[in-house]
């Protein structure tokens, strides 16, 4: 008897060779207008540039290699979703399933021939950019800074000195893989999407949703939690991000290129491996489901929202428990922060989105008869409620209220919403200072004492505008310790300006030692290599910055800065409590200051600049005066 | 050849086939046929490689057809329900077509622009443009041209024009003829499968019915026309009763009315039988009519 695995299949088990021409055929528009955005938007920027200009060819180059260019981030979302929403038709439509399940094809090969179509729509637009990019070999940095300093960790593994080659085939091979591996990964996230969705709106939908799901259930979590637990714990925010940056590829690079979260993020410490890892295991892992999923589903499914009835209910559930969240929120915020309005909106928002839900599950306006399944489905949603509520104020209630004993405590060290602060380098430092530490316990001691006083305050200075602070007079008061046993508690509290005086937070965020212990660079030269001082006067930047190489010049001129720091921070700590006016920001004669040092962590030499900016460098200033007269000069008259 | 064993397949709950069997020969055409529902489409899928079977057994040449590549290779089906590529012209889908049977060796060109030539279709012309008669045409000349062994065709007849069907047919019962192709019709167009079908399954709420050859099955069941002397009314009537009543041991009476003097009844049995047994009765008129598929169909369903 013929057995009819003929030699064909036999030689290739996995894949259609015609199947694939005639997938790249069908969908060539895709790669296309992925290569013309690149041409248009990324080649053209760059080739056109001036190089006098402030976004210069380097710079761009830089922000194409760092994948911060925003071309480059869309597609690598867009072009694998679009791939994978067209190349599967067979999911949406009964006589395209029809069609492709009589083709003398094996579910297998088509699965894995169209990975592959969809896999080479974003790979060669890709490549082809790639190529492009090791054309213009000459183009150079022509200003180093502090944004260049996520490249010269994570890209180019050093710092990137004027005049240095950036693209090299290294440096544009690492950007290709990288753009690749995050393409892959939305790529992946679609084909679970549409194994499991019979419609490519849904399927788009859950793919962009999937993948803020970690964030959102975490959100929700912690907006619960935000509203039963006195004090928002740094560490919230902190896991979130650390969340989005192994489970995200466009967020890591979003949060790794945008230091603003006070560099807790820099990936000197870590490396760029275990993000690179997490994300490849996790686009393996949500291949292995599509693949699963698309082996599963039943050819009469075709067409359906979701095709498994499990995750029909799990979808509905979640969007229900994400229509609970807004509905608390936006209610809370109509009735201003009241916890009336917050369960009201609880409930509103939970049936409502569960009426839209099963809309959307069943395709259908008339699903009144699900209606009966609300009750069990709420019931579930109250269930977690009352499990978090439990957890929350039982178990986390007592901690959160915890004020450490003073033999405990290491250091301290106290968030300072000064203007810098965006601008800041990772490494920060506790204060170890007794009487420092003794005044933050007292003044944390008395807000705990206050909570039921200042808990409201809390919980609309979370959800309030900072330019809300400003007008009810709050501000947020961060403090986190560093225990003996090297364990750290982070808290967060909105408190009143009053209560800021009274209770001496403010006198503390004024006293030098908590001011400086942000500035790591200012308190200790020991790993300081150089200092650059960029001068600006009426006539624009000097070209030429002061470089200052010798000890006994680094130490004078630390010192300088750190008055000039400390004076500028108070400035604005009186300015804040409406002590003086606004200081004057423009004065013609300002000073940007790069710290460059070198810092042995893990035995690895890390290159790490420092940058400052002083409107009025007072004492900077009186230093290059005193060590460089000529400079001085030319920069007063110019 | 094609065999279905104890087919069973549900749909949330509503079950579309529930044991079905189902023999072709190979080298035969065999029309499948059932009212709206019956499952005929379901059984198709289940044959084409579409549906995988949620118990029994679905063969070709012994072999489960389910996400068998090489076997899909020598089966042509056209559905109910057509689908092309989007904006794919003729000759764009012949080109995938020629690419994907060819690489088993399968595609024949001649065919094609033999029989493309017949129906007039220009190949330049976007297939989602063709009308619909004018789709089925492109279908079957792309599954002919895949010189497929097994040709399932669900209600090929739509859309087509007499003078189509019949280079259709024509085409059909010559690879029949001359390559052993086993073909399965499912349609409802009853009266162009009595012409060409080798054989015939009656499928009913998802179980087979009657399957037989067409020959044996009109053999079974006898549409006769009957009449008696005017004298012998009250005779006649007695007559018709004990008909109608089953009186007679191995009448099965499918149908019967009548029409003025004459009666007519459809009697399921074997004919020497039902004869000797009407012709007891002394009727002044009896004719043996010939029986079309559709009334096999029609009287079985009734019955």
């Amino acid at each position: 008897m013929k057995t009819f695995i003929d030699d064909g299949f036999r030689k290739n088990p996995c894949f259609n060779v015609p199947l694939l021409i005639e997938q790249l055929k069908r969908f060539w528009v895709i790669p296309a207008v992925t290569l013309l955005a690149y041409l248009l938007f990324v080649v053209l920027m760059l080739f056109t540039a001036s190089q006098n200009s402030w976004n210069n060819p380097s710079r761009i180059m830089i922000n194409i290699l760092m994948m911060e260019h925003p071309v480059i981030l869309v597609s690598s979302v867009l072009a694998p979703l679009c791939a994978a929403a067209s190349l599967f038709p067979h999911h949406y439509s009964h006589p395209a399933n029809t069609a492709f399940a009589s083709l003398p094809i094996s579910r297998r090969q088509l699965f894995v021939t169209n990975l592959a179509a969809g896999v080479l729509m974003f790979v060669i637009p890709l490549l082809i950019l790639g190529l492009i990019l090791l054309i213009p070999v000459r183009l150079t940095i022509v200003n180093t800074g502090w944004n260049m300093q996520p490249l010269s960790q994570w890209v180019m593994n050093r710092e990137v000195f004027a005049g240095q080659v950036v693209n090299t085939p290294l440096a544009v091979g690492a950007f290709f893989l990288r753009a690749v591996l995050t393409s892959g990964f939305y790529f992946a996230l679609g084909i679970m999407a549409v194994s499991v969705v019979g419609s490519r709106v849904i399927a788009g939908m859950i793919a962009l949703a999937v993948s803020f799901l970690p964030v959102v259930v975490l959100g929700l979590g912690w907006v619960i939690a935000e509203f039963y637990v006195f004090g928002f714990s740094h560490a919230g925010a902190f896991f979130t991000d650390r969340v989005m940056l192994y489970m995200h590829p466009v967020s890591m690079g979003v949060l790794l290129n945008n230091s603003w979260r006070g560099g807790q993020f820099a990936p000197a410490p870590y490396g760029m491996w275990p993000f690179y890892l997490s994300h490849i295991l996790l686009t393996a892992g949500m291949l292995a489901a599509g693949y699963f999923c698309y082996m599963r589903r039943k050819a009469e499914r075709t067409g359906e929202t979701v095709v498994f009835t499990p995750l029909k209910n799990i979808m509905v559930f979640i969007l229900s428990l994400a229509g609970m969240g807004i509905g608390g929120v936006f209610f809370m915020a109509m009735f201003n922060g009241s916890r009336a309005g917050y369960y009201f909106g609880f409930v509103m928002g939970f049936a409502l989105a569960y009426i839209i839900a099963q809309m959307i599950a069943e395709k259908s306006l008339h699903i009144w008869y699900k209606i009966k399944k609300l009750p069990l489905f709420g019931g579930i949603a109250l269930g977690m409620y009352i499990m978090v509520h439990v957890i929350t104020s039982g178990v986390m209630y007592g901690y959160t209220t915890h004020v450490p004993d003073m033999n405990n405590v290491a250091g301290v060290y106290i968030g300072i919403p000064i203007r810098s602060y965006s601008n800041e380098g990772r490494d920060f430092t506790f204060v170890t200072d007794r009487a420092v530490i003794g005044r933050t316990l007292a003044i944390h001691g008395q807000i705990v004492e206050e909570r039921r006083m200042l808990r409201p305050l809390n919980t609309i200075g979370m959800w309030s505008s900072t330019s809300r602070w400003n007008t009810m007079s709050i501000e947020r008061f961060t403090v986190t310790y560093r225990l003996n046993d090297g364990k750290m508690i982070s808290r967060m509290y909105s408190l009143p300006r009053d209560f800021m005086q009274r209770s001496g937070a403010e006198a503390l965020l004024r006293e030098e030692a908590v001011i400086l212990s942000y500035y790591p660079a200012l308190l200790d030269t020991a790993f300081t290599s150089r200092i650059e001082i960029f001068l600006r006067g009426p006539a624009g930047q000097e070209q030429h910055p002061v470089v200052v190489y010798s000890r006994a010049q680094i130490e004078s001129l630390t010192e300088a800065l750190r008055r000039d720091t400390v004076r500028d921070a108070v400035n604005e700590r009186q300015w804040r409590a409406g002590e003086i006016p606004w200081p004057n920001r423009d004065n013609p004669f300002s000073a940007s200051v790069n710290i460059h040092r070198i810092i042995n962590e893990d035995g690895r030499p890390l290159q790490w600049n420092r940058h400052f900016w002083f409107s009025e460098p007072v004492y900077t200033t009186e230093w290059l005066r005193r060590e460089f007269p000529e400079i001085y000069a030319l920069w007063r008259e110019s | 050849m094609i065999e279905i064993r104890n087919l069973t397949k549900a749909f949330d709950g509503f079950t579309a086939l529930n044991g079905l069997d189902l023999h072709v020969k190979q080298g035969s055409i065999y029309g499948m046929v059932g009212v709206n529902g019956a499952g005929k489409t379901t059984a198709i899928k289940h044959l084409a490689g579409v549906y995988r079977q949620d118990a029994g057994e679905v063969r070709i040449d012994g072999i489960p057809v389910y996400d068998n590549a090489a076997l899909k290779a020598r089966v042509g089906y056209i559905p109910d329900e057509l689908y092309f590529f989007p904006f794919y012209t003729m000759g764009m889908q012949r080109g995938f077509l020629r690419r994907m049977y060819g690489e088993r060796g399968k595609w024949n060109d001649e065919r094609y622009e033999k029989m493309r030539g017949l129906m007039g279709l220009d190949e330049k012309r976007r297939l989602g443009k063709f009308s619909k008669g004018m789709q089925k045409q492109a279908a079957f000349i792309f599954a002919m041209s895949a010189m497929p062994d097994v040709l399932l065709l669900d209600e090929p007849i739509d859309g087509l024009d007499p003078i189509v069907r019949k280079v259709v047919f024509e085409l059909i019962i010559e690879d029949v003829a001359q390559r052993g192709l086993t073909v399965l019709i499912s349609s409802h167009n009853l009266k162009e499968m009595d012409g060409i079908c080798d054989a015939v399954g009656i499928i009913k709420a998802g179980r087979m019915g009657i399957e037989r050859d067409l020959d044996d099955l009109k053999a079974d069941v006898h549409k006769i026309q009957v009449a008696f002397p005017q004298e012998n009314a009250q005779k006649e009537g007695e007559a018709t009763c004990a008909l109608v009543g089953h009186k007679f041991e191995g009448l099965d009476i499918l149908h019967h009315e009548k029409r003025g003097g004459v009666e007519l009844f459809v009697i399921r049995g074997v004919h020497d039988e039902v004869e000797a047994k009407i012709k007891a009765l002394n009727p002044l008129l009896y004719d043996h009519l010939p029986l079309t598929l559709e009334e096999v169909f029609v009287y079985e369903n009734l019955h």
